[in-house]
């Protein structure tokens, strides 16, 4: 099978699953992690990728799950045109992240890892999938929500820092048109990132 | 080797080091004199107790490391001093002292972030040219990479960070702070692996979770399997993140910086991260890898040879100083 990316958590092969095109995701097991560690990380993260992924499909498009194992999942390959890469050119489709987790949040399930390479644009269906619910969690909590919109503001600042303003804008615009809650949560989110960042508190020595 | 022509103090005192540090521009360390505060066991920092130390300190410290380099004030060419982000108390110590030499005799006065001095006194230390940084001191647990004029981050915590970990545990287990040789030591002789929370999002990681659970279970569990399990959860949480920025950013390099960076068994963890991504791991020297003056005096040097320093009147401490805002001078 053909290695198509190596992330920190997993390998992604293609293949074929009876007669379809497939993607197998791998979690391999880490050299430098002790055993009890690392088999429950990736057991976990197995179980609870496939789970979720079924949960959200309620709300947004997610690959169809073929077969789930130990430390691998089956499942629908739904191609190679990544947000990250559209994003630098049409920065406003930015939206489409922000009503997929406005959706996902409205439903009570937070994705852990919101990132531009994590939602793929299916041609066949002609939609938008989001993918990589590894680190996914069931949530009311706020906080848990706001996490998931800081993350996207960084990855934004990190890998976007062209298209920033317009690009988290219209992340803003597509989370704020699905939810009643935007508002309570983007305040929550400039908490969140005052611990890291804290206010400035600048002063002279006296 | 040419040990250079124009001298700069450096002085250190964000958290519980006082230290001072004569360099020159090419990078010899003249001399790197460093007096610790040590809270009583099982007490955390208080920042007033410390600032207090620190003022006891200070003039044997700067006066040893003057002596050592073999330089009076006069042939300096500026003081720099950590500027933030730390405890107030302690920076105002730093900071003032710093103010004192520069308007008495005379010199341009450059204020340092304490996190870029670890950073940039490692890229000297290591020889790394563009590496993916692993900055892990008592006040950062951060991923960082250049990007232009700025140091930007790839990854932290989202709240405690992992030298505060350390010493936390340390505490509630008895231990005087900082507590991480101890706690490495004690480690060693663990045995059983106690399940404790594992938390990653996106590229962050979240600390504050370990430390409740460690409260909770703190009677049940001896502390040599306590020691042992905080360490492999919180450096594995650590070397997973890495590998993640590692992934996305494709560096051939890691580097890392810090404190914690002196322990054992993180090395090693980072360093098969790095490997199964093809990247070299560069540590910074264990002499150098605590808060010391060095880090503060090199990074002196690199805004003065840009021309950026200032008069002692405007001299500031900024608790919060956060990395991703200083502009570096130079490339
Ligand atoms: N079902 C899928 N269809 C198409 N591509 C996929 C699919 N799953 C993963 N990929 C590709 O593999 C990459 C990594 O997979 P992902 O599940 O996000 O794992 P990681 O945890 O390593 O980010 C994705 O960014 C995407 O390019
Ligand atoms: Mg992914």
């Amino acid at each position: 099978m053909e290695l198509i990316s190596k992330g920190a958590e997993a390998d992604i092969y293609k293949g074929r699953w009876a007669g379809l095109d497939a993607i197998y995701k791998v979690r391999a097991s880490k050299p430098y992690m002790i055993s009890e560690l690392d088999e429950r990380l990736r057991r976990e993260r197995t179980v609870r990728e496939a789970r979720m992924m079924l949960a959200a499909r309620q709300v947004v498009p997610t690959p169809f799950i073929f077969y789930v194992g130990n430390s691998i999942i089956v499942m629908e390959d739904v191609g190679r045109r990544r947000l990250k890469e559209e994003l630098g050119n049409k920065p406003t489709e930015a939206r489409i992240l922000g009503e997929y987790l406005g959706r996902l949040h409205s439903v009570g399930i937070m994705h852990g890892d919101p990132n531009t390479s994590n939602v793929i644009f299916n041609e066949s269906s002609n939609r938008w999938y989001i993918i990589d619910f590894g680190l996914s969690l069931h949530t009311r909590r706020f906080e848990d929500f706001a996490t998931d919109v800081h993350l996207v503001n960084e990855v934004f600042i990190v890998q976007h820092q062209e298209v920033y303003e317009e690009a988290f804008r219209s992340f803003l615009d597509g989370y704020s048109s699905v939810t009643e809650n935007a508002g309570l949560i983007v305040e929550k989110v400039k908490e969140i990132e005052r611990r890291g960042r804290y206010a400035r508190r600048r002063s002279f020595i006296f | 080797m040419d040990r250079g022509r124009i001298v700069g103090l450096g002085i250190e005192s964000t958290a519980h080091t006082f230290g001072a540090s004569v360099m020159t521009e090419k990078g010899a360390i003249l001399s790197n004199v460093k007096d610790v505060y040590r809270p009583p066991a099982g007490s955390g920092i208080h920042p007033r107790d410390a600032s207090r130390h620190h003022s006891e300190v200070a003039p044997s410290v700067i006066k040893r490391a003057l002596s050592e380099a073999g330089v009076s004030f006069g042939d300096l060419s500026f003081v720099a001093y950590s500027a933030g982000p730390g405890l107030g108390p302690c920076l105002k110590v730093g900071a003032t002292l710093a103010r004192f030499i520069s308007s008495y005799y005379r010199k341009p006065i450059i204020p340092v972030h304490h996190g870029v001095g670890h950073v940039e006194l490692g890229m000297l230390l290591t020889g790394a040219v563009d590496p993916l940084v692993v900055l892990i001191s008592g006040g950062h647990t951060m991923l960082l990479a250049r990007a232009g004029k700025r140091w930007r981050v790839f990854g932290e915590t989202l709240d405690i960070t992992l030298g505060q970990l350390i010493d936390q545990f340390g505490r509630a287990i008895g231990l005087p702070s900082p507590a991480g040789p101890l706690v490495e030591d004690l480690a060693k002789k663990g045995r059983r692996y106690v399940s404790l929370p594992y938390i990653v999002k996106g590229n962050d990681l979240s600390y504050s979770g370990i430390i409740s659970e460690v409260k909770r279970i703190i009677k049940k569990e001896s502390p040599e399997d306590l020691a042992f399990s905080v360490q492999e959860t919180a450096f594995s949480m650590l070397a997973e993140t890495s590998e993640r920025a590692l992934a996305l950013l494709k560096k051939s390099e890691v580097m890392v910086v810090g404190g914690v960076a002196a322990n054992t068994r993180l090395r090693e963890m980072l360093d098969a991260a790095s490997s199964r991504h093809g990247a070299q791991l560069k540590v910074v020297p264990p002499a150098y890898a605590g808060d010391c003056g060095a880090q503060i005096a090199w990074v002196g040097h690199l805004y003065f040879l840009n021309g950026v320093y200032t008069k002692p009147e405007n001299a500031w401490v900024d608790q919060s100083w956060r990395i991703d805002e200083v502009d570096l001078a130079w490339s």
